[in-house]
């Protein structure tokens, strides 16, 4: 017994549109995942200066890892997550080539990243550094690798959405759901900031 | 939509966060004290995070539920790490120390509310 | 919305898999939800009998067991709390009236994210089985209690059990991402999904608490998630996040797990609040007391539960600085929830109240959970806690503030909402039947341990005989533990009830309640995209008993018809 609603006058104040017009589902949910995930990388990172503080010993262990690549690395995370901006810039120009170069850069700067760390990893291990050698190196491990985890995730929704574009060009949503990625991607871009001078550089400061 | 000058915009940040990675790597090569040091590296980090989530994450013009779920979480998790200052980290620290420490957590949130307010003033009309 | 709704309608026909397997329809989420929690309501609880059992009547056989030694014990007690308060409490009050009521009650088609909604339940279905497995593995399920301390969980010497309790961890993340996966759902579908004159202050009472509860959650899990990833590396990776000879600190996953810990008893309490709140109205055919300020209660609570986590840990060696502050705190979060209770016994004052089984279960939960509450403020203060702290005090007083929304106000949803689930009406004789023998043995059952408790009974103890001081105790402890029984054996009128309505129970009319929120303005059951037209809001949720009107309910979407009201 659905009511019927035809000459229903509405009456009174407080009635409004639906939220829906002013601010799209899909970024409220994306907003709500990331305020999650700022918990888990904040505890993390939290637990990290926590702990670093009780013991003041930490830091000539830091003193082991390489923050020339860290810089590197920070570089090309940096660049990567201006290309992906650009991309949402060149799906509100309706530019699909855009679109799919700086989606095949963001992908391919993250692969980068990915195997720079990869490579510095097998350099630490190769030192003796391995995640079980001390409580500096177990946070190490613990952060970067969750971290690399979250940018695998991005190189694979990036490269999805590149599919995508070359496959059926730009649609309407395309825009949209570009934007949702990128909030993602800079979420991991974000994490990083904090992780490299907290990882190397504050180890490193004579 | 004037995307040109969004996307030379988003250079621009680029090349903002690009120089104060360089300016913060330098510290490390310089001979500055480590106290200065470390609050050069992590104030220059927290300039670049505010530029990442104000221009790349829009939040310099969003609907305001987005800004309550990013400060929120960003408020509780150093809300927690204060208080878990004395028990984990700083054993030793006196009743005063702690004190000036824990008034961190309403100066963090003013600051926090203060950007919010300033970016919400300027946004553009959408 | 219109073509959300024609777009449901086209897929009505779908397959079986599809239809009830891998669903996306919100209703049918609801149901496997419910049906999980009652089936593992039904493992934690007959796990509680069981351990009851030797505490009762120490190395005597429990039946269907044999002799229950220290280990068996320890994992009994932790799989009940574990499976109680995660595999029970949310799915039954976040996900399974969480998935039924939001869309219907804001007048949307489904959640904001169906397909989502389907890998939630999948995941936290997961995580069941995971936890369930863990009960097999060679070394036995986790001994550890269900906060899973370090360094006990941490090493696999210190317990004997390995995969035990690394499975135990993986449920429970499984169990997070699932909640995670909804929450986003929730608060997403509230925000952008409400119809047409449906605003904020429109909102039953339910769904400000849904909500509530699914923002906590997602502000809170993420120190844990942290905390059982560390935990995890150190029991498998060899890290030493929580291991004091190696630099960690035991104490750190201490105020992680509470961080959480504390928060997720107000995700549990607040949805079963919110029932309460739903249905009292109803029965007692009169406006809810204070709408407004319970909302406000549910904020300023809210924010509150997020910094008391430390009233767990007074006798854990935190630092006494830190313990005044977080007293305060607990004892000031106290004062929202008296509010939300004193409306809802206003609520009641002067009402017309029939004592149908919803109600009856209603009521049956303000005054438990009213004594839970008013033992909270002694645990609260942390100089009387440290007294009363890890005694059956504690135990008696977390079943009392627990057992009260999860069970009393679960059940009373569950008699509330069945002929809107299942298009049947529930038994109205057993019903009562099933009230009576839950209330008066679960009373039976804790108000000598809080007895025990006081007398300086300690808890997480395998032999109540174990030391002398003990022994004039034991009578209160087969009291409790004949009790327990009883309220297991109790629940069958419920379950014979449950299956026999929906086999043979008489057909539900669209409204049998005679309540005005939206979902009772379609059909029972509801059909695949619920309303027809979206529903235009006119009032608010509560407009029973209206001066001047032709019924004694109102329903939302009624148009004016020169009535004044406008709440």
């Amino acid at each position: 017994m659905a009511h019927q609603l035809t000459d229903v006058s509405v009456m009174g104040s407080g009635v409004s549109e639906p939220l829906e017009l002013r601010v799209s589902p899909g970024k409220i949910g994306m907003w709500v995942f990331l305020a999650g995930e700022i918990m888990i990388f904040g505890g993390l990172i939290g637990c990290f200066v926590l702990l670093r503080l009780a013991h003041g010993g930490w830091a000539a262990e830091g003193e082991h890892v390489n923050w020339r690549i860290g810089a590197f690395n920070t570089l090309v995370l940096l660049t990567s997550s201006m290309s992906m901006a650009l991309a949402l810039g060149e799906a509100r120009r309706n530019n699909a080539g855009g679109v799919k170069i700086c989606l095949a850069i963001t992908a391919l700067l993250g692969l980068a990243f990915l195997g720079i760390k990869g490579f510095e990893y097998s350099r630490e291990i190769g030192e003796g550094f391995t995640p079980w050698s001390g409580l500096f190196w177990n946070f190490y491990y613990m952060l970067t690798g969750l971290h690399a985890m979250h940018v695998a995730v991005g190189v694979a929704v990036n490269s999805t959405f590149l599919g995508l574009t070359a496959r059926r060009g730009l649609v309407s949503t395309s825009a949209l759901h570009l934007e949702f990625a990128g909030l993602y991607w800079h979420f991991v871009d974000l994490v990083w900031i904090f992780l490299f001078p907290l990882v190397y550089l504050s180890t490193n400061v004579k | 939509m004037a995307s040109t000058n969004e996307n030379r915009h988003y250079v621009q940040v680029w090349v903002w966060l690009v120089v104060l990675l360089v300016a913060s790597t330098a510290i490390v090569l310089l001979p500055i004290p480590p106290a200065i040091g470390v609050a050069i590296v992590f104030g220059a980090a927290v300039i670049k995070a505010l530029l990442v989530a104000r221009e790349y994450m829009h939040l310099r013009a969003e609907y305001w539920l987005v800004y309550a779920l990013a400060l929120l979480p960003t408020a509780l998790v150093l809300t927690l790490g204060v208080a878990l200052l004395p028990d984990i980290a700083a054993h030793l620290t006196s009743y005063s120390v702690s004190v000036y420490i824990a008034a961190i957590i309403p100066f963090t949130a003013a600051t926090l509310a203060a950007v919010a307010l300033l970016n919400r003033s300027q946004a553009p009309a959408e | 919305m219109a073509q959300v709704a024609v777009a449901h309608a086209a897929e009505h026909e779908l397959g079986f898999w599809r239809k009830y397997v891998f669903a996306t329809d919100h209703k049918v989420i609801a149901k496997q939800y419910l049906w999980a929690a009652l089936l593992m309501a039904l493992i934690g609880g007959l796990m509680a009998a069981m351990f009851r059992w030797q505490l009762a009547w120490p190395d005597a056989s429990v039946p269907g067991w044999g002799p229950m030694g220290p280990q068996d014990y320890m994992v009994m007690v932790t799989m009940h709390g574990t499976i109680m308060v995660f595999f029970v409490a949310m799915p039954i009050l976040l996900g399974a009236f969480g998935n039924l009521v939001i869309p219907l009650m804001i007048g949307a088609g489904d959640m904001a994210f169906p397909r989502l909604n389907m890998a939630s339940f999948w995941v936290f279905l997961v995580g069941c089985v995971v936890l369930l497995a863990s009960l097999v593995v060679p070394g036995g399920a986790s001994p550890a209690g269900w906060t899973g301390y370090p360094p006990l969980s941490d090493k696999v010497e210190f317990t004997g059990s390995f995969w035990g309790i690394n499975l135990w961890i993986l449920g429970l993340a499984l169990e997070f991402v699932g909640f995670l996966l909804g929450g986003i759902n929730f608060l997403t579908t509230v925000v952008t999904l409400r119809t047409r004159g449906m605003t904020m202050w429109r909102l039953p009472l339910i769904v400000w608490q849904e909500i509530a509860a699914v923002a906590i959650f997602l502000l809170s899990v993420g120190p844990l998630v942290a905390g059982a990833i560390m935990l995890l590396l150190d029991r498998v990776a060899g890290t030493a996040f929580f291991l004091p000879h190696r630099g960690g600190d035991p104490l750190l996953w201490q105020h992680l797990f509470w961080f959480f810990g504390h928060p997720e008893v107000y995700v549990i309490a607040l949805p079963g609040f919110g029932i309460m709140q739903e249905i009292l109205p109803v029965f007692a055919r009169k406006p809810t007391f204070g709408y407004r300020t319970i909302i406000w209660c549910t904020v300023v609570a809210c924010f509150l539960s997020l910094i008391v986590w430390a009233h767990h840990m007074y006798v854990s060696g935190i630092d006494p600085r830190l313990a005044t502050p977080f007293s305060i705190a607990t004892i000031a979060i106290s004062i929202p929830f008296a509010i939300m209770i004193f409306a809802m016994i206003a609520t009641l004052w002067r009402g017309s109240i029939s004592f149908e089984t919803p109600m009856l279960f209603s009521l049956g939960g303000l005054v438990t959970f009213l004594l839970g509450g008013v033992t909270g403020i002694f645990l609260g203060s942390d100089t009387a806690d440290i007294y009363l702290h890890d005694s059956y005090f504690v135990v008696a007083h977390f079943h009392y503030t627990l057992f009260p929304v999860v069970f009393f106000a679960g059940f009373a949803g569950i008699y509330y909402w069945y002929p809107k689930m299942f298009g049947k009406l529930m038994s109205e004789t057993l019903g009562r039947v099933h009230f009576v023998l839950t209330f008066i043995f679960f009373n039976a059952a804790f108000i000598p341990l809080f007895m025990v408790g006081l007398a300086g009974g300690p808890r997480r103890i395998y032999s109540p005989m174990a030391y002398d001081l003990l022994k004039p105790l034991q009578p209160l402890h087969v009291v409790a533990t004949v009790a327990t029984i009883g309220l297991v054996l109790g629940q069958l009128p419920f379950i014979v009830n449950f299956v026999m309505s929906m086999l043979w129970g008489e057909k539900a009319a669209a409204n049998p309640w005679h309540a005005n929120t939206l979902e009772w303005t379609v059909d029972s059951p509801p059909p695949h995209g619920n309303f027809a037209h979206p529903p235009v809001v006119t009032r608010g949720p509560y407009d029973y008993s209206m001066p001047g009107a032709k019924d004694d309910w109102y329903p939302q979407t009624a148009p004016f018809s020169g009535q004044p009201q406008e709440t």
